[in-house]
């Protein structure tokens, strides 16, 4: 019921009233539609689209992620997990198609992430580690100007022994806090309008991009993916052309439903590494009904030799929290 | 899923909802699209049924949505919107009991409508055509209820303000800007 004049007047105005449509689905052609619909089998989707060499680089990576291990479900690598991956990613390309971009009135784009990475340090008590969490905000224009803005620093130590020799080392400060306006480019912007949206051309774009010295060539790119996507201006096509890119990667693996460091649910799925020397899974966290993607992390899988804690180990992080666009850099997206 | 189970449950959801899967079609592009459109929503249906949620209808009309993107960005031109409705109610003017008023009611709405933005005028149609609530819109949108009941609030004015002009009156107020 509407209770509304102007939608009331609205509604009388439908040139297609239900009425015509009546009996529509018992017409020959409709019958005929579902018979062609359902003659065609049950979907199966590759694991990957073509096989792809791999590029091995001999430097330790600047992997992210690493989260909430609890409740994961760790399917095998490869046959089922890779092809229920692939089969995960295609049917949220599907979706990031379909969900409209944020409007961006707006003179600034705002992204609030939640950030964490481990840092390793040697002092006179031995070798300790800390997973230093922040929140970051930034505000930035076209122009590369804008405000930075990071707090709410937190450190969560792998084993006590970690602690204990940080205590025994006076406690230093790991971060910062920070609230920096910027001038003209004194900040990064980047405008994902001038990606392709085409899926082979989109990944070769970003392979160009990637840094020898990063690390692995499929991992970067699959951070690229999480980078973009949380973008608020990108467009549908190019969020489904980047689901897809993703579901492209070798050996890409269904990780299933978890929880990311805010607490959201969501599905992930993961590659495997041993950039940082010692198997790494870097997981990829996202909402399969809204295509948003929430977290990117990486775990380490096996006993290294900077801590005593058992893995996995919780390396790094990014949650990917607000983003929207600001007339200034006073205010946050509503 | 087992095959037969699953062929059921897309035969009842083809059943229930293809009418109105049909006419939102019919209401968005020219006859020449709408099979097409309509073909396109059910077979991606089929082949993601298992990720369809519990209520199918904002999620098909959100199919469809794209399948009609999809057609205009092949370069299947769809024909202005304001000259099918003018001849979707051209061609109803016979049916009507009082033609006069009533139509001249219709055409003017739909010179209005066809002066809003495609969000806004996609907002509306959602509503008044579809008859669904706003939490449902929302759905076939992606979009948050709130921010649903926000854009349905601006396109409205906007809707009113177009009609207004048509029809030689003071636009509607501006609400003090406070959206």
């Amino acid at each position: 019921m509407i209770h509304d004049d102007l939608l009331r007047r609205l509604a009388a105005a439908n040139p297609v009233r239900n009425e015509r449509v009546s009996g529509a689905v018992r017409s020959s052609g409709a019958r005929a539609l579902l018979e062609r619909i359902v003659a065609e089998p049950a979907p199966v989707v590759p694991a990957t689209r073509r096989p792809r060499r791999r590029v091995w680089v001999p430097v330790a990576a600047v992997l992210v992620g690493a989260g909430v291990f609890l409740g994961v479900q760790i399917l095998p690598e490869g046959g089922r997990g890779a092809s229920a991956a692939a089969r995960v990613l295609l049917a949220t390309a599907d979706v990031a198609g379909q969900v409209e971009a944020a409007s961006a009135e707006g003179s600034y784009r705002y992204l609030r992430t939640e950030v964490a990475e481990t840092q390793t340090l040697t002092g006179e008590q031995g070798v300790w580690s800390a997973l230093v969490d922040l929140v970051r905000e930034v505000w930035v224009a076209p122009d590369g100007s804008g405000r930075q803005l990071q707090a709410s620093v937190h450190l969560t130590f792998p084993s006590p022994g970690d602690r204990e020799r940080w205590e025994a080392g006076g406690s230093p400060a790991l971060a910062n806090v920070v609230d920096e306006e910027y001038g003209p480019a004194g900040l990064p912007y980047f405008d994902p309008s001038e990606l392709p949206t085409e899926p082979e051309d989109l990944e070769a774009t970003l392979r160009a991009s990637i840094r020898p010295s990063a690390g692995g060539a499929d991992i970067q790119v699959f951070v690229q993916v999480a980078d973009l996507l949380r973008l608020p201006d990108a467009s549908p096509e190019l969020r489904a052309a980047l689901f897809e890119v993703a579901a492209g990667l070798p050996r890409v693996e269904l990780v299933g439903d978890t929880t990311d460091e805010a607490g959201r649910t969501g599905t992930a799925v993961a590659l495997r590494s041993t950039d940082l020397g010692a198997e790494t899974r870097t997981e990829l966290v996202f909402d399969v009904e809204t295509a948003d993607v929430l977290e990117i992390r990486t775990l380490i899988l096996e006993p290294v030799a900077w801590t005593p804690a058992d893995p996995p180990i919780l390396f790094a992080y990014r949650v990917f929290l607000d983003a929207g666009f600001t007339d200034s850099t006073d205010e946050r997206p509503a | 899923m087992p095959e037969g189970d699953r062929r059921a449950r897309f035969e009842a959801l083809y059943e229930d909802l293809y009418e109105p899967v049909l006419a939102y079609a019919l209401r968005r592009v020219g006859e020449d699209l709408v099979d097409d459109v309509v073909a396109e929503t059910f077979l991606v249906a089929w082949r993601r049924l298992e990720l369809i949620p519990p209520d199918p209808l904002p999620w098909l009309l959100a199919t469809a949505r794209r399948a009609i993107a999809n057609q205009v960005r092949s370069g299947r031109r769809n024909r202005h919107l304001g000259e099918r409705l003018r001849s979707e109610i051209a061609g109803a003017r016979e049916t009507f009991a009082d033609p006069g008023e009533q139509v001249s009611d219709h055409e003017q709405m739909v010179g209005a409508l066809e002066r809003l933005t495609d969000e806004d005028r996609e907002v509306l149609m959602l509503v008044s055509w579809e008859g669904l609530s706003n939490e449902r819109a929302a759905g076939v949108l992606r979009i948050s209820p709130e921010a649903f009941g926000v854009r349905l609030h601006r396109a409205r004015r906007r809707l009113a303000n177009e009609l207004a002009n048509l029809e030689g009156r003071a636009p509607e107020p501006q609400d003090g800007g406070n959206e």
